[in-house]
This record gives structure tokens, C-alpha cells and sequence, in this order.
């Protein structure tokens, strides 16, 4: 390079050059050569310094990237929710520490592999779900979901989800953030443990109230089965008479028929006595409601009988299945249905009655207890669910309270409000049980 | 000629009424069950003899309320109370009203089958007995005045001189108002005259000598 460059000095040297000394000619030539070095030795060091500038500073520029690339890695493999992104088909792109920690697998493991094998069968299908009801205008969804771990045990995890979708609007893929709430779900199992013998110990203090109406409820068709014994043996010895003999054997077998019924009539009070009071654990089951309201009444028939209150059922047909603990719900019944029956006690004597209905729309169902008693005073409405508050003398301030966390425990309210003329209504809402979609198959 | 004995059951337990219905009919009797006192008390058309088996406590009206309206219809047929929670408030109550028993569900053995026989012929006795009471009053309404008065001297044990000297008339009066009392009242001798008017109640203190 630095040739090429005095062959061009000396080219321009020569090209202009006018008739001069030799000795002249070379002292100019020799003094323009060393002034050409001169400049051309600036600029190079000017060069040089440029670039050693400019390679410090995407040096420096590096050295920036990296620590703030190593930043956001270590603030989402650091932290302890999981990260992870995934595309459809449920192929992982991205996982993160916390959740290969969680998992005991490394990310290298997890990267390209399908997670649906990990969610826990009963949840996969709602897993679907809320993925196929992710779009534009909804694009997060939570979801808690049991995690399968190598060892065979799950964990409760609670997810957000979210489609990611790129500047032009077109699909990424999807982004879940999670936690392990394995221990909260623990605790809340605790809760609903003591929940469930608080439930119990109030349906033991209830039957205590029952108890005498229930011994008369017993007693009722044992009556009549002993009745009906002394009546067979009597027409047994009548057969000794011969005319009479054919009628008094058949009157006989249709009295021992009675008996067997009495008996199993005294046998079902007894049992559904015994399913009243017996201690167990929450048992969440599919029932028909209408069908727990009946036993519910029967279980205080004494007690309506006595307050002189009649029930009118206005049941709908074709109710909805719900899912529940079918003797907690009950005993929300019972403890509305005795509410009611003390509520009616100044009432006058052909107006005592409760009316009990039934209804559904696409969502939920309800019960309604409407009675025609003295209702409740405005400023007592607020604390109607309290607990330990009561307006009865004897009252524990337990009965509306249980009420509202057996309500509360199956996802459903209940309130009650004063009716327009006379007494109130209560009434409790369930939600109806959630199936899942109808397309069996997976487009996720 | 006497009339069959009718049993009423009132129970608003339906196997109960019927278990007691066949007890009945062993006993070759009719009888009818009612749900309700009301139902009772609508459709009892004062059929005598009779037996009532009530149950107490009962929607509406309750066994022994019952009781305290038939007493005051003057309806005294007999009357055996069940209960299947016997309190002695109870059990006083029903007595008091006249009850012939008062048995606690479920009865022993043949109880309460005794119980109904015991009331029917207690029924049958006591219907007798008010049979003949209408029939005494109805010839006592045949007297006149002189001779109702003269008739409470009588049975008070007076004889006739007392009596005429009493009404001051002649004993020719006196005998003759006792012999028309004897054909009004049927009566064949003094001894027979005293119990009728002791089964009416004409017996008067003041008539006494």
C-alpha cells in the first residue's frame, strides 16, 4: 500500500515538473516525499486510534448485553415460579429452573418432549378446555391442575397461561407461569377436615333437639307392627274354626305383610338417623337435590307436625344432577326448615306453612325455603350469617352460619331476605356441575 | 235388641289407623279411620254404641283437644288415647277428660285390644243407661206439675197423710195423684218409681219429713 502511494507521488511529481536542476528537481522531490509520509504516517495512527476506539466500544457494548442477557436468564431460572413456553401439541420450548427442579429433570430432558403425559388424567380433559377457549380476545386463562412427578406422587399447581402473539397479530406460542400450591390446597383440605367436624358436631347437637321427635317418629310403626301382630295372632287362632278358616289366613299374611313393612319403615328412620349424626369425611358424590330435600323433611316430620306447619313441595322435574356432600346439604335443610318452623310460632295456625321449590337455569340451582313467620329485622339482616350471633333466646348463632360455609364449600351462596307481606325467603344456589367439552379429541 | 258397636280410629299415621282396623276386625266389628280430628268430628254422626282410639299429637287438632269438643258437644262415647310420647301433663289432660286409658305406642301384646273391648261395653252400659234416662224423662214429662211435686214427696219416702198434710189437701187427692204418677211412669212398684227418679236426679232434700 505505501508503494502504491509513492508511485502515485512520483507520477504527480514528474507530470508537473518544469525545466529545472537535477539537484533542484531531487531536494523538491525529496522534500514533497517526506511531507507525503508525514501525512500519510497522521492518518494511520489516526485509523488506528478510530478503530481501537470503536473495538473497545463493542467491547464494551458486548460486556452490556451479556451481563443484562444473564440478568433475565437468572431472574426467571432463579426464581421459584415455574416459567415455561410450549407449543401446540403441548411440546415444550422453554422451561425453566425452578420447574425441571420441581420435575427432577433437566431442561436439555424437557426441551421438544410433550407434557400432557404429566397432568393428572382427572384434569387433563379441563386442561383442554380452557387451552381451546384462549384466543385474540382472551389470551390468559388460570388453571389449577395436579403434576404427576417421577416418583408416581402429584402436586397442585396453579398456572396462568397465555397465548403470545407477535406484532403482525399471527400466534407464537403459548407462555405458562406457575406455582406449586401443593401445601395451600393442604391447608385448605385442613380447613374443610374441620370445617366437616364442626358440620358434625352441630348435626349432633341438632338431633339432640330432634331426639324426642324422632323416638315418636320410631314408635309410630313399631305401634303399628306390634298392632298388627296381635291382630295376625288373634285371626290364627281363628282358624280353628273351620267356615272362617280361608279368610283368617289370608287376613293373617296380609298383616304379617304390614309388619315386615313397619319394620323396614322403623329400619330406614333408624338409618337415616344414623347417616344424620355418623362423623365422616366430606364426600363429594353426584344427587339429585329434590331427593335431599325429601329426607330432610322426613327427618323433622315430628318437629313440622308439632309447630302444626305444613310443607308444600314445588319440586321441578328433571332437576339437574349436582355434586356435593349429600348430609351436609341436608342438614342445611333441616337447620332452614327448623329456622322457619320457630319463625312461625305467633303466626296464625292455618297460615303456617313453607313453601319448598326447586328450580335450575344453564349455570346453577336453586332451593327456596319461603315461610310466612315474623322474619327479620332490618338492622339484624347484615349479621344473618354471622356466626355466633342469634336472635333466639336458646339460639348458638351456629345453624345460618354452618349454612353459608356448606354453601360456600360447594362453590354455591345462599342468602335470605324478607318477603314483601309475610315472613322470608331463603335461598341456596348451586352451581351446576361443569362437564367437560363434547369433542373428546385434543386440538391443542 | 242392641246395635252393633262401632270403633273410630283417628290417626294421621296411616299404617297405624290400618294396623288398629285389623285389630278390629278380629273382633268381627266395624270400624272406620279418620286422618284428622277435623275429619272425625265432620263425619261422626253421634252412632252409639261406640269406641274412639285417638292418637294425641296429630297435624291440626290434637287428640285430646278433641276429647275437650266432644265433651262439649255432649257426645260420651269412650274414648282410649295413644300417644307415642307420654308426658304426664298429657296423661292428666286425657284423664281428665274422661279418657277410659291412655296407652303409650307401641302397646303390649293384647292391651290395646283389651282396651277397645273394655270401652265398647263400657259404651254399650252407658248408652243403656242414657237410653233409659230419655225414657224416664220423657214420661216425667207426662206429669203435671201437682203431680211431679207430689212424685218428689213420694220418692223422698213420705206417706200419704204426710203429703196431704203438706199440700194441705185431702189423702183421697194424694192417692190419686200417686196412682196416676204409677201409670205415667210405668212403674209396678214403689221401689222401681225411687231408682227411675235416682237415674233422672228427682231426688230433692227438701221434700224430706
Amino acid at each position: 500500500m505505501s508503494i502504491d502511494k509513492s508511485n502515485s507521488g512520483n507520477k504527480s511529481a514528474n507530470s508537473t515538473g518544469s525545466p529545472r536542476t537535477d539537484q533542484e528537481q531531487f531536494l523538491n522531490v525529496e522534500a514533497a516525499l517526506r511531507e507525503s509520509e508525514f501525512k500519510y504516517q497522521q492518518l494511520k495512527q489516526e485509523l488506528e486510534h478510530r478503530v481501537a476506539d470503536r473495538t473497545a466500544e463493542l467491547l464494551r457494548s458486548n460486556e452490556r448485553l451479556r451481563a443484562s442477557e444473564a440478568r433475565y436468564r437468572s431472574v426467571v431460572n432463579c426464581q421459584a415460579e415455574f416459567v415455561i413456553r410450549w407449543l401446540p401439541g403441548a411440546i415444550f420450548t422453554f422451561v425453566n429452573e425452578a420447574f425441571c427442579r420441581r420435575l427432577g429433570q433437566t431442561s436439555d430432558e424437557l426441551l421438544g418432549t410433550c407434557f400432557l403425559p404429566i397432568i393428572h388424567p382427572e384434569d387433563a380433559a379441563a386442561f383442554q378446555d380452557v387451552i381451546e377457549n384462549l384466543g385474540h380476545e382472551n389470551s390468559y386463562a388460570d388453571f389449577e391442575n395436579r403434576i404427576i412427578l417421577p416418583d408416581g406422587s402429584f402436586c397442585w399447581t396453579h398456572w396462568t397461561n397465555q397465548m403470545l402473539f407477535d406484532g403482525g397479530g399471527s400466534f407464537l406460542e403459548y407462555q405458562s407461569v406457575g406455582r406449586d400450591i401443593t401445601e395451600l390446597r393442604n391447608a385448605a383440605d385442613t380447613i374443610r377436615e374441620k370445617e366437616a367436624h364442626l358440620a358434625h358436631v352441630s348435626r349432633v347437637a341438632t338431633m339432640g333437639e330432634l331426639v324426642a321427635g324422632m323416638a315418636h317418629e320410631i314408635h309410630q310403626p313399631l305401634h303399628a307392627a306390634k298392632t298388627f301382630a296381635e291382630a295376625a295372632r288373634r285371626n290364627l287362632e281363628m282358624i280353628r274354626d273351620p267356615q272362617q278358616s280361608t279368610n283368617h289366613i289370608e287376613t293373617a299374611i296380609d298383616c304379617t305383610q304390614e309388619i315386615s313393612s313397619a319394620i323396614s319403615r322403623t329400619a330406614k328412620i333408624i338409618r337415616s338417623l344414623r347417616e344424620f349424626t355418623h362423623f365422616r369425611p366430606v364426600k363429594f358424590e353426584e344427587f339429585d337435590l329434590n331427593h335431599v330435600v325429601h329426607e330432610a323433611s322426613k327427618l323433622i316430620a315430628y318437629e313440622t307436625r308439632k309447630a302444626q306447619v305444613k310443607l308444600i313441595f314445588n319440586l321441578v322435574s328433571g332437576i339437574p344432577v349436582i355434586q356435593g356432600d349429600q348430609i351436609q346439604l341436608q342438614q342445611v335443610c333441616v337447620n332452614l326448615l327448623m329456622n322457619a318452623c320457630e319463625a312461625m310460632c305467633e303466626t296464625p295456625v292455618e297460615e303456617r306453612q313453607i313453601l319448598i321449590s326447586t328450580r335450575f337455569d344453564s349455570s346453577q340451582v336453586l332451593l327456596a325455603f319461603c315461610d310466612a313467620g315474623c322474619g327479620i329485622a332490618e338492622e339484624n339482616r347484615e349479621r344473618l350469617f354471622d356466626a355466633f350471633y342469634s336472635t333466639k333466646q336458646q339460639g348458638m348463632g351456629m345453624g345460618l352460619s354452618l349454612c353459608k360455609s356448606i354453601a360456600e364449600a360447594h362453590g354455591g351462596t345462599i342468602f335470605g331476605e324478607n318477603n314483601e307481606k309475610l315472613g322470608m325467603t331463603f335461598v341456596l344456589e348451586l352451581p351446576r356441575i361443569r362437564r367437560p367439552s363434547n369433542s373428546p379429541t385434543m386440538s391443542i | 235388641m242392641s246395635k252393633q258397636p262401632k270403633v273410630y280410629v283417628v290417626d294421621d299415621d296411616q299404617q297405624a289407623c290400618k294396623a288398629v282396623l285389623a285389630l278390629v276386625q278380629t273382633m268381627g266389628l266395624p270400624a272406620e279411620s279418620f286422618a284428622s280430628a277435623e275429619e272425625f268430628l265432620d263425619a261422626y254422626d253421634d252412632y252409639r254404641p261406640a269406641c274412639l282410639v285417638t292418637d294425641v299429637r296429630m297435624l291440626g287438632m290434637s287428640g285430646l283437644e278433641l276429647q275437650e269438643r266432644l265433651n262439649e258437644l255432649g257426645v260420651t262415647i269412650s274414648v282410649v288415647v295413644l300417644t307415642a310420647f307420654a308426658s304426664t301433663p298429657t296423661t292428666v289432660r286425657a284423664m281428665r277428660n274422661g279418657a277410659l286409658t291412655l296407652m303409650e305406642k307401641p302397646c303390649d301384646d293384647d292391651h290395646l285390644w283389651e282396651a277397645i273391648r273394655s270401652g265398647i261395653a263400657a259404651d254399650e252400659q252407658n248408652w243403656k243407661l242414657e237410653q233409659r234416662r230419655v225414657t224416664i224423662k220423657q214420661r216425667l214429662d207426662l206429669l203435671t206439675p201437682k203431680e211431679r211435686e207430689v212424685l218428689e214427696y213420694v220418692v223422698a219416702g213420705n206417706a200419704n197423710k204426710v203429703i196431704a198434710n203438706r199440700l194441705d189437701v185431702s189423702i183421697r187427692t194424694v192417692e190419686n195423684h200417686r196412682q196416676k204418677i204409677f201409670q205415667k211412669m210405668q212403674a209396678l212398684s214403689l221401689a222401681e218409681l225411687v231408682r227411675m227418679a235416682l237415674t233422672v236426679g228427682v231426688i230433692s232434700d227438701s221434700r224430706n219429713s
